[in-house]
């Protein structure tokens, strides 16, 4: 399943603090991949602004928690309005800050499911170059 | 030392590394509920222990009806991992 916004309603995050651009793959419940444009102007958003003109590094995991929730959400559609949160994130590392004009491209996959909790691994690219990975658990409401 | 009291002996010690509970092995009762008014846990505690189990003893807990008999207590978990173990 593909699409460009389609399933955004599913977030509730609205701009400026919405991190993800345009929605690629997504087999709702299992996985998805989603593309987010860094441009200018963002390097305050978030508790640490970046020091350059880029999204700042905190805001790499928050943007593969917003995906992963879509991946997680899409699996209950019509089922009246998904709401979660995040659980726990482990063993996370971002490695660069993506600079404004690079694509940073998310790819959250589901590792396993108990119930209403949906254990995530995610990778952040930009290109070939590994930015960020980790895992993060999402409960559903 | 028998085997049954070696995989309590390991359980117990699985739930403090995995749930980094600050307490010893002897202040589990063997009994009482994990969840709940027992030992407290909760269900991510409850995913950790899924990931745990698959981990060390290769024990896969499908779904949360099977979590809900295996994690009833530790007396009930090990019988879950021996009546599973190696199949």
């Amino acid at each position: 399943m593909s699409g460009q916004g389609f399933f955004f309603h599913l977030l509730p995050h609205r701009p400026p603090f919405l991190f993800l651009d345009r929605i690629i793959e997504l087999e709702p419940g299992k996985e998805i991949v989603a593309l987010k444009r860094v441009s200018a102007g963002e390097e305050m958003v978030g508790h640490f602004p970046s020091p350059g003109d880029g999204l700042p590094v905190s805001l790499i995991a928050e943007a593969m928690a917003q995906a992963a929730s879509l991946a997680a959400t899409s699996a209950r559609e019509g089922e009246g309005p998904p709401s979660g949160a995040y659980a726990s994130i482990k063993e996370m590392q971002i490695l660069r800050e993506p600079r404004s004009g690079e694509e940073l491209w998310l790819r959250m996959k589901l590792l396993r499911q108990y119930g209403r909790l949906f254990e995530f691994h995610g990778e952040a690219k930009i290109g070939e170059e590994l930015v960020g990975e980790g895992e993060l658990v999402f409960h559903l409401y | 030392m028998g085997d049954d009291r070696i995989l309590r002996d390991q359980i117990k010690d699985l739930i403090i590394r995995r749930l980094r509970l600050e307490i010893s092995p002897a202040e589990i009762d063997e009994g009482a509920p994990l969840f709940g008014d027992g030992l407290g846990l909760d269900s991510i505690d409850a995913l950790e222990l899924v990931v745990g189990l698959e981990q060390e003893f290769g024990i896969s807990i499908p779904d949360e009806d099977v979590g809900k008999e295996a994690f009833a207590s530790v007396e009930a978990l090990c019988n879950y991992v021996e009546q599973h173990r190696g199949k």
